[in-house]
C-alpha cells in the first residue's frame, strides 16, 4: 500500500489531508494532489484543472484568510491558518473541497475579473477566481466544516 | 527557443531557484529574451518577480519564451502583467512565446491575450516590435 492509499477515508476514492496556510503549504498541497492524480492516472487536462483551482483557493486562503489579511503575501496570518483537503473520484466526476478555518468569504459570490481594459488600466485581481469558473464544472460555497467549505467539481 | 541563423546573443543572467529557472540572452537585434522554465505558481512568481522588475526597468524589447513553462496561476499572471505595464511605460513592449496548451488556455481564459501578443516564433515576436 503506497502513501496515498493510507491517507483514504470512508469511500475507497476519497482522500483527505490536514494542511496550514503557508505558501509552503500549497506547495505540498499541490504536491500531494499530483501523487494521486498520477496514482490513479486522471487524464492530464483534469490534472491541470485541479491543480489550477486548487492554487487559486489556497492563495486565497493564504492572502486573505486571516483577520487583518490585506492581500499582500508577506503578511500571511500567524499562526497560520488551518486547512483541509479533500478529493473524491467517482465514475463521471472528480469533487475536490478545501476548508479553512479563516474569515468568512463567499468566493462563488466574490467579484471575477477577465483582463477586458487596455494595458495601462489593467490592475490584477480577482483573476483567480475567474480562472476557478473556468477550469472547473461547477463551483460551490457553504460556511461549515472548519469555517469556509468551497466544493469544485470536474466532469471526467 | 528558435533563432535565426548568424544571430548573436550574450547570456544575461542565469537565476534557478526550485520551482522556476530564469535564462536571459540579450540577441543582436535588440530582443530580450527571458527562458522561463518550470511553474509560475505561487512560489515561481514569487521567485522570479525582482528579476522580472529589472528586466522591465532596463530592456526595451522582451520575449518572454513559456515553452517550458508547465503551469501558470494568477500570480505568475499578475508579475507577467506588471512588467509588461513597466515596460510600456518605458516605451519598451513585451510578447509571449510559444505557451503549452494548458498554459495558453490560462492566458487566453483570463484575457491576457487581450494585452500581451501569444506568438509561435522569434521572427513574429521580431515583426511585432517593428511595428
Amino acid at each position: 500500500m503506497n502513501a496515498v492509499q493510507k491517507q483514504q477515508v470512508t469511500h475507497p476514492n476519497t482522500w483527505r489531508k490536514a494542511f496550514v496556510g503557508t505558501i509552503d503549504d500549497i506547495s505540498s498541497a499541490a504536491q500531494w494532489v499530483e501523487t494521486i492524480a498520477a496514482d490513479q492516472k486522471f487524464p492530464e487536462e483534469l490534472v491541470f484543472a485541479l491543480q489550477v483551482c486548487l492554487e487559486e483557493l489556497l492563495t486565497n486562503v493564504v492572502r486573505h484568510g486571516g483577520a487583518k489579511s490585506s492581500g499582500d503575501l508577506s503578511e500571511v496570518p500567524v499562526p497560520p491558518l488551518d486547512v483541509e483537503i479533500s478529493i473524491s473520484a467517482g465514475a463521471q466526476r472528480v469533487s475536490m473541497t478545501v476548508e479553512d478555518n479563516g474569515k468568512p468569504f463567499d468566493v462563488v459570490n466574490a467579484p471575477a475579473h477577465r483582463i477586458d481594459q487596455p494595458l495601462d488600466e489593467v490592475q490584477p485581481g480577482g483573476l483567480g477566481i475567474q480562472l476557478i469558473r473556468n477550469f472547473a464544472s461547477s463551483f460551490a460555497y457553504e460556511q461549515a466544516g472548519l469555517g469556509n467549505r468551497v466544493i469544485v467539481e470536474f466532469l471526467l | 527557443m528558435k533563432v535565426r541563423a548568424g544571430l548573436q546573443r550574450r547570456v544575461v543572467c542565469k537565476v534557478a531557484e526550485d520551482v522556476i529557472s530564469v535564462d536571459i540572452v540579450d540577441l543582436d537585434n535588440g530582443i530580450t529574451n527571458v527562458l522561463l522554465s518550470g511553474r509560475m505558481d505561487v512560489q515561481g512568481a514569487l521567485a522570479v518577480d525582482k528579476k522580472f522588475s529589472t528586466i522591465a526597468d532596463e530592456k526595451k524589447k522582451v520575449v518572454i519564451d513559456l515553452s517550458q513553462v508547465t503551469f501558470l496561476a494568477s500570480l505568475g499572471i499578475r508579475t507577467l502583467i506588471m512588467s509588461c505595464k513597466t515596460l510600456a511605460s518605458n516605451g519598451g513592449d513585451m510578447v509571449l512565446l510559444n505557451p503549452q496548451p494548458n498554459v495558453e488556455k490560462v492566458l487566453r481564459t483570463s484575457g491576457v491575450d487581450t494585452v500581451i501578443q501569444i506568438v509561435r516564433d522569434m521572427n513574429a515576436a521580431a515583426a511585432i516590435f517593428a511595428k
